[in-house]
């Protein structure tokens, strides 16, 4: 999983080539890595995951540190995200995350907004200002929306082969 | 001292985000700040640079057709070069022998193995590196124009600053009024456009002319095509012009370039630090 994601994030996503858009569409795939996994796991070893997976990202980018910082914030914030959107006992806490043990409207909502933050972060770290925070804003939902779209044709993928 | 170590025993996983992230943006303002890369901790590095590699040369077999047609263009151009030249000295010109002139510039072919072209810091990686003689701040064309600027070099590998990257500024003129001027890549450009400044708001410019090199930072030689202008805005106070133009090389799909060994960089530099 860790380095088909990482496969198709850089020889994949970043490659594809979608004419005048290409500079406002860029999804972060890689997320999913995190962002499936069951809430029961400690917090620090997500932390330590995200922290190789960014780092590993990076370096094929040549941006050392801009998504290490990006997912660890979602490693971060992924469990409080959850307790937040959902009540205690509205997830199992030892399955993963996908739309068949949490439901596809709850999927949807969690995947949109924690994604969504993932973008803004990045986008922001990568800018380094706010002149053109509205830009940043639509460029954070469109991608959010789309890399959404690709979890879950991956899980779609994935949940039948078992 | 039993408060504190609870206090860190309680908070473990904030003070580990925060450590991770004060590490994370160490290393963003480190690489912000210097326009070379670390030679390790980057994709000219070996075991990325052949991952990489293997990529390109997987899908590169999609695109033969693509680059063959791109070096019969270019074949086609050097020769009737090459024969307009003999008849200009069968013509009995006085042609000046000039060994000097002659070896000034030396051509690596290499292969772009990786392009980047959707994030504002965008970095192309070469299959060329110290091995091959690349050195730091070697200039870097294709087939139609120009590509950028070596900015790290490993030992097989080399990755390239491109135009659409923030730090890249070049000095540039306008093809027929060869007045100079500097190309950046600011915020509000996309990864197709660039802007020129500094050319005096009297120039006559207009939509469709061509920006080429100007050789005067001794990267590359005079006359290499870097795009043509489609946008000319004249500030209200300003004496110069800011023109947009449309970047000739297209970054989704390169595969050809040369990198460009001024042999006499060394005595440019001099001359400069004598001015």
């Amino acid at each position: 999983m860790f380095s088909v994601l990482l496969l198709v994030q850089v020889f994949f996503i970043d490659q594809l080539d979608i004419g005048r858009a290409n500079f406002f569409i860029s999804p972060l795939v890689y997320g999913l890595v995190i962002i499936c996994l069951p809430p029961s796991i400690e917090r620090w070893l997500l932390m330590a995951l995200a922290l190789v997976m960014g780092l590993s990202i990076d370096l094929f980018r040549n941006t050392i540190g801009l998504n290490m910082s990006s997912l660890v914030f979602v490693a971060f914030f992924k469990n409080p995200l959850l307790n937040f959107i959902f009540s205690k006992d509205g997830y199992d806490p030892i399955k993963e995350l996908n739309f068949n043990t949490i439901g596809w409207v709850n999927f949807l909502y969690y995947s949109i907004l924690i994604t969504f933050f993932h973008h803004f972060w990045f986008y922001t770290i990568e800018e380094f200002h706010f002149n053109r925070i509205h830009i940043l804003f639509l460029k954070a939902i469109a991608n959010a929306l789309i890399s959404t779209g690709i979890f879950f044709t991956i899980q779609l993928i994935s949940i039948k082969r078992k | 001292m039993r408060n504190i170590i609870r206090l860190i025993q309680n908070n473990s996983n904030l003070l580990l985000f925060l450590l991770i992230q004060i590490i994370s943006f160490f290393f963003i303002f480190n690489w912000r700040n210097t326009l070379h890369h670390s030679k390790y901790l980057s994709s000219t590095n070996q075991l990325f640079g052949s991952i990489i590699n293997l990529n390109s040369s997987i899908t590169s077999y999609f695109s033969l057709a693509q680059i063959n047609q791109g070096l019969q263009k270019e074949n086609e151009e050097l020769k009737s070069k090459l024969f307009n030249q003999e008849i200009l000295i069968s013509n009995d010109f006085v042609f000046l022998n000039d060994s000097v002139f002659k070896n000034q510039y030396g051509f690596v072919y290499s292969k772009v193995i990786s392009s980047q072209f959707k994030n504002r810091e965008n970095i192309l990686v070469l299959n060329k590196g110290s091995k091959n003689g690349i050195q730091n701040g070697m200039g870097v064309i294709g087939d139609i124009g120009l590509i950028g600027v070596v900015s790290g070099v490993g030992k097989y590998y080399c990755s390239v600053l491109p135009i659409i990257n923030n730090k890249f500024e070049l000095a540039i003129r306008h093809k027929s009024t060869h007045s100079f001027g500097v190309v950046k890549w600011l915020a509000d450009d996309d990864w197709q456009t660039a802007t020129v400044e500094d050319i005096p708001s009297y120039m006559k410019v207009f939509p469709g002319d061509l920006i080429e090199t100007s050789g005067a930072t001794g990267i590359f030689p005079s006359g290499i095509l870097v795009g043509k202008v489609i946008k000319v805005d004249e500030i209200e106070g300003s004496q110069f012009l800011n023109i947009k133009i449309a970047i000739s090389e297209n970054y989704a799909s390169l595969f050809n370039s040369y990198i460009i060994q001024n042999k006499l960089r060394d005595q440019f530099k001099l001359q400069k630090q004598e001015e």
